[in-house]
Protein backbone atom coordinates (compact mmCIF):
# COMPACT_ATOMS: atom_id res chain seq x y z
CA UNK A 1 0.00 0.00 0.00
CA UNK A 2 1.15 3.22 -0.81
CA UNK A 3 1.55 6.36 1.97
CA UNK A 4 -0.70 8.18 -0.64
CA UNK A 5 -3.44 5.20 -0.08
CA UNK A 6 -2.87 5.82 3.45
CA UNK A 7 -3.50 9.24 4.11
CA UNK A 8 -6.21 8.93 1.95
CA UNK A 9 -7.74 6.36 3.84
CA UNK A 10 -7.34 8.52 7.41
CA UNK A 11 -8.97 11.57 5.26
CA UNK A 12 -12.02 9.13 4.33
CA UNK A 13 -12.46 8.30 7.90
CA UNK A 14 -11.77 11.85 9.28
CA UNK A 15 -14.28 13.25 7.21
CA UNK A 16 -16.84 10.90 8.71
CA UNK A 17 -15.61 11.88 12.22
CA UNK A 18 -18.11 13.27 13.54
CA UNK A 19 -21.29 11.24 11.93
CA UNK A 20 -19.64 8.81 13.36
CA UNK A 21 -19.86 9.75 17.08
CA UNK A 22 -23.12 10.56 16.32
CA UNK A 23 -23.82 7.06 14.99
CA UNK A 24 -25.63 8.90 12.63
CA UNK A 25 -23.48 6.71 9.27
CA UNK A 26 -25.02 4.40 6.89
CA UNK A 27 -24.13 0.88 7.55
CA UNK A 28 -21.32 0.80 4.56
CA UNK A 29 -20.08 4.25 5.73
CA UNK A 30 -19.79 3.07 9.75
CA UNK A 31 -18.03 -0.34 8.37
CA UNK A 32 -15.50 1.93 6.29
CA UNK A 33 -14.45 3.98 8.97
CA UNK A 34 -14.35 0.63 11.92
CA UNK A 35 -11.85 -1.12 9.55
CA UNK A 36 -10.00 1.46 9.27
CA UNK A 37 -9.80 2.04 12.71
CA UNK A 38 -8.65 -1.58 12.77
CA UNK A 39 -5.82 -0.54 10.56
CA UNK A 40 -4.62 2.74 11.35
CA UNK A 41 -2.92 3.14 15.10
CA UNK A 42 -2.93 6.53 14.64
CA UNK A 43 -6.64 7.23 13.81
CA UNK A 44 -7.64 4.79 16.56
CA UNK A 45 -6.26 6.67 18.98
CA UNK A 46 -7.79 10.28 17.93
CA UNK A 47 -11.20 8.43 18.01
CA UNK A 48 -10.97 6.76 20.94
CA UNK A 49 -10.25 10.25 22.31
CA UNK A 50 -12.79 11.67 20.75
CA UNK A 51 -15.47 9.00 22.00
CA UNK A 52 -14.18 9.19 25.60
CA UNK A 53 -14.34 12.73 25.45
CA UNK A 54 -17.75 12.79 24.51
CA UNK A 55 -19.11 10.47 26.96
CA UNK A 56 -17.77 12.81 29.95
CA UNK A 57 -19.15 15.73 27.82
CA UNK A 58 -22.28 13.85 27.95
CA UNK A 59 -22.31 12.66 31.65
CA UNK A 60 -21.03 15.75 33.34
CA UNK A 61 -23.18 18.62 31.35
CA UNK A 62 -26.00 16.41 32.05
CA UNK A 63 -26.50 17.96 35.16
CA UNK A 64 -26.82 21.47 34.06
CA UNK A 65 -28.61 21.06 30.75
CA UNK A 66 -32.81 21.40 31.50
CA UNK A 67 -34.33 22.66 35.17
CA UNK A 68 -35.31 18.61 36.01
CA UNK A 69 -38.47 19.49 37.42
CA UNK A 70 -39.80 20.89 34.00
CA UNK A 71 -37.44 17.82 32.23
CA UNK A 72 -39.71 15.20 34.52
CA UNK A 73 -42.95 16.77 33.62
CA UNK A 74 -42.35 16.28 30.27
CA UNK A 75 -41.05 13.09 30.15
CA UNK A 76 -44.00 11.72 32.35
CA UNK A 77 -46.31 13.49 29.58
CA UNK A 78 -44.40 11.49 27.29
CA UNK A 79 -44.92 8.23 29.15
CA UNK A 80 -48.59 8.73 29.37
CA UNK A 81 -48.78 9.59 26.18
CA UNK A 82 -46.73 6.35 25.69
CA UNK A 83 -49.02 3.73 27.90
CA UNK B 1 -44.63 8.82 20.51
CA UNK B 2 -44.00 9.99 16.91
CA UNK B 3 -40.64 12.00 16.62
CA UNK B 4 -42.55 15.23 15.82
CA UNK B 5 -44.34 15.08 19.10
CA UNK B 6 -41.41 14.53 20.92
CA UNK B 7 -39.41 16.86 18.97
CA UNK B 8 -42.00 19.90 19.50
CA UNK B 9 -42.15 19.52 23.10
CA UNK B 10 -38.44 19.07 23.17
CA UNK B 11 -38.62 22.54 21.06
CA UNK B 12 -40.18 23.84 24.02
CA UNK B 13 -37.98 22.69 26.90
CA UNK B 14 -35.06 23.99 24.41
CA UNK B 15 -36.38 27.61 24.51
CA UNK B 16 -36.94 27.61 28.09
CA UNK B 17 -33.85 26.65 29.27
CA UNK B 18 -32.25 29.00 25.83
CA UNK B 19 -34.14 31.93 26.92
CA UNK B 20 -32.71 31.25 31.17
CA UNK B 21 -29.01 30.85 29.65
CA UNK B 22 -29.30 34.41 27.53
CA UNK B 23 -30.11 36.07 31.05
CA UNK B 24 -26.93 35.09 32.11
CA UNK B 25 -24.66 38.12 31.08
CA UNK B 26 -21.81 36.42 29.07
CA UNK B 27 -18.74 38.12 27.76
CA UNK B 28 -18.92 38.99 24.50
CA UNK B 29 -17.00 36.42 21.79
CA UNK B 30 -14.78 34.89 24.46
CA UNK B 31 -12.47 33.17 22.63
CA UNK B 32 -11.75 33.45 18.69
CA UNK B 33 -14.04 31.58 16.57
CA UNK B 34 -11.13 29.93 14.48
CA UNK B 35 -11.69 26.02 15.38
CA UNK B 36 -11.07 24.70 11.81
CA UNK B 37 -8.74 21.85 13.17
CA UNK B 38 -10.13 18.53 14.15
CA UNK B 39 -8.66 16.73 16.97
CA UNK B 40 -7.78 20.27 18.35
CA UNK B 41 -7.79 19.09 21.67
CA UNK B 42 -6.12 15.58 21.48
CA UNK B 43 -2.96 17.52 19.39
CA UNK B 44 -2.32 20.37 22.32
CA UNK B 45 -2.63 17.36 24.88
CA UNK B 46 0.03 15.01 23.23
CA UNK B 47 1.90 18.13 22.77
CA UNK B 48 2.18 18.59 26.50
CA UNK B 49 2.68 14.99 27.13
CA UNK B 50 5.91 14.66 24.39
CA UNK B 51 7.28 18.22 25.97
CA UNK B 52 7.07 16.12 29.21
CA UNK B 53 4.62 18.47 30.70
CA UNK B 54 2.15 16.31 31.86
CA UNK B 55 2.42 12.79 33.09
CA UNK B 56 -1.22 11.83 32.48
CA UNK B 57 -2.23 10.17 29.33
CA UNK B 58 -5.20 12.62 27.24
CA UNK B 59 -7.91 9.88 27.86
CA UNK B 60 -6.63 10.86 31.92
CA UNK B 61 -6.53 14.51 31.66
CA UNK B 62 -10.52 14.10 30.47
CA UNK B 63 -11.30 11.82 32.95
CA UNK B 64 -10.62 14.38 35.43
CA UNK B 65 -12.29 17.30 33.64
CA UNK B 66 -14.97 19.17 35.96
CA UNK B 67 -18.40 18.80 35.26
CA UNK B 68 -17.61 22.72 35.98
CA UNK B 69 -15.45 23.12 33.26
CA UNK B 70 -17.46 21.47 30.60
CA UNK B 71 -20.56 23.65 31.79
CA UNK B 72 -18.45 26.16 31.48
CA UNK B 73 -16.90 25.55 27.87
CA UNK B 74 -21.00 25.09 26.43
CA UNK B 75 -22.26 28.09 28.17
CA UNK B 76 -20.04 30.10 26.50
CA UNK B 77 -20.29 29.06 23.47
CA UNK B 78 -22.49 31.15 20.69
CA UNK B 79 -26.88 29.89 20.93
CA UNK B 80 -26.88 28.18 17.51
CA UNK B 81 -23.78 26.15 18.77
CA UNK B 82 -24.62 25.66 22.34
CA UNK B 83 -28.04 24.79 21.42
CA UNK B 84 -26.61 21.74 18.94
CA UNK B 85 -24.63 20.97 20.78
CA UNK B 86 -26.64 20.17 24.26
CA UNK B 87 -29.18 18.59 21.91
CA UNK B 88 -27.28 15.94 19.93
CA UNK B 89 -24.56 15.43 22.24
CA UNK B 90 -25.89 15.83 25.57
CA UNK B 91 -29.02 14.88 24.97
CA UNK B 92 -28.65 12.07 22.24
CA UNK B 93 -31.36 13.37 19.85
CA UNK B 94 -30.59 11.88 16.31
CA UNK B 95 -29.48 14.70 13.94
CA UNK B 96 -33.12 14.31 11.99
CA UNK B 97 -34.98 15.31 15.51
CA UNK B 98 -32.36 18.22 16.16
CA UNK B 99 -33.36 19.42 12.96
CA UNK B 100 -36.68 19.68 13.57
CA UNK B 101 -36.88 20.89 17.10
CA UNK B 102 -34.52 23.69 15.91
CA UNK B 103 -36.01 24.18 12.42
CA UNK B 104 -33.18 24.10 10.41
CA UNK B 105 -31.82 21.70 7.77
CA UNK B 106 -30.44 18.67 8.43
CA UNK B 107 -27.06 19.98 6.87
CA UNK B 108 -26.93 23.04 9.34
CA UNK B 109 -27.19 20.59 12.13
CA UNK B 110 -24.31 18.59 10.41
CA UNK B 111 -22.22 21.88 10.02
CA UNK B 112 -23.00 23.46 13.70
CA UNK B 113 -22.54 20.55 15.19
CA UNK B 114 -18.84 20.00 13.79
CA UNK B 115 -17.74 23.21 14.84
CA UNK B 116 -19.85 23.15 17.61
CA UNK B 117 -17.60 20.64 19.09
CA UNK B 118 -14.05 22.05 18.10
CA UNK B 119 -15.32 25.14 19.45
CA UNK B 120 -16.18 22.89 22.84
CA UNK B 121 -12.47 21.53 22.87
CA UNK B 122 -11.01 24.95 22.27
CA UNK B 123 -12.70 26.11 25.64
CA UNK B 124 -11.87 22.97 27.10
CA UNK B 125 -8.28 23.78 26.48
CA UNK B 126 -8.51 27.21 27.42
CA UNK B 127 -9.66 25.67 30.82
CA UNK B 128 -7.00 23.42 30.97
CA UNK B 129 -4.16 26.06 30.54
CA UNK B 130 -6.07 28.54 32.95
CA UNK B 131 -5.39 25.76 35.73
CA UNK B 132 -2.92 26.33 38.25
CA UNK B 133 -0.54 23.11 37.47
Amino acid sequence: MTTMDEYNQCQEAVRRLHAYLSHELAPDDEMLVQSHLTRCQGCLAKFTFEEALLRTIREKAEAVHAPDTLRDKILNLLHTEES
Amino acid sequence: VGTNARAWLFRILTNLFINQYRKKVREPERFSMEASEDFFLYNRLSDLAMQGKSVAPAEEVIRRLQAEAIRTAIDNLPDEYRETVLLADVQEFRYQEVAEILGIPIGTVRSRLSRGRRLVQKAVWELIEETPK
